[in-house]
């Protein structure tokens, strides 16, 4: 009889549990991939791919990226790109950047600061920068991605790991293939 | 019997997912997407975290909001995250 109570229990627990993986979406956002979302916007789709992290090479840091885009299927669509910066400097400028991916690179020189703040014992600086979506399409062809940021003669470098790479393939087949 | 009291259990317990305040206003959705994000563990442990709508407002550049979505998940009650997604202008 303890043994049945116990089984029940067990039983009940086990349901909730796995029944609790279940993720609430609120009706407006469409996409249900933890990578992405779209926005219907009528006449076209707008997508905004979810912050891709890059670690930074030798130091401490890491660099986020989001993308904002709308595809009408027009060559002059643009995309927006927001980084975060995360280390131990304040950035209030960038002179450029450059992504590169092995077959393609893409430099941008017009970056606009956004803010700049602490996060625990580091800075948080974030920038923007617009491109189209010819060049999104370009770099989410292939993964291993080398960000160069370069500021008053210094030069800092992200590289995507394992996790990124995997993402930025699946990007690539979820939304960059079907635009 | 048991069974039917075993289903309605679960159905009763199992509606433990959480939808927070969704805002939208009459603008359209705009251009500019920000997102804040804050994940914990058991419940309790978020270490002062940020997922506010102000904060996806702020890192998305929107200073006019058309929609607020606020994405909650929950794996097996170990892991607790709020995704707060803000499209404006």
């Amino acid at each position: 009889m303890k043994f049945r109570k116990f089984r029940l229990i067990f039983q009940v627990s086990v349901c909730l549990f796995l029944t609790a993986c279940t993720s609430v979406k609120p009706g407006s956002v469409k996409g249900g991939s933890n990578l992405y979302e779209t926005f219907y916007q009528g006449g076209s789709t707008q997508y905004f791919i979810k912050p891709l992290k890059f670690p930074v090479v030798l130091k401490n840091g890491n660099l986020e990226m989001d993308f904002t885009f709308r595809s009408s299927g027009k060559e002059s669509d643009t995309a927006v790109m927001r980084f975060s910066i995360l280390g131990n400097e304040v950035l209030k400028s960038l002179d450029s950047f450059t992504i590169q991916n092995g077959l393609t690179q893409v430099k941008f020189t017009i970056v606009e600061h956004m803010f700049s703040e602490s996060k625990g014992n580091q800075y948080l600086n974030r920038f923007s920068a617009t491109t189209n979506l010819p060049q999104v399409k370009a770099l989410f062809a292939q993964a291993g991605w080398m960000i160069t940021l370069y500021s008053k003669e210094k030069k800092s470098a992200f590289t995507s790991n394992r996790k990124t790479d995997k993402n930025i393939i699946r990007i690539q087949k979820k939304v960059v293939a079907v635009l | 019997m048991k069974i039917a009291m075993l289903l309605g259990s679960v159905a009763l317990m199992s509606s433990c997912s959480l939808t927070l305040p969704v805002n939208a206003t009459s603008n359209t959705v705009g251009t500019k997407v920000g997102r804040a994000k804050a994940t914990g563990y058991l419940g309790c442990l978020f270490f002062n975290q940020d997922a506010s709508i102000r904060t996806a407002a702020k890192n998305g550049g929107i200073t006019k909001i058309s929609t607020v979505d606020i994405k909650s998940r929950n794996i097996l009650y170990i892991v607790n995250s709020y995704e707060t997604i803000v499209t404006g202008e």
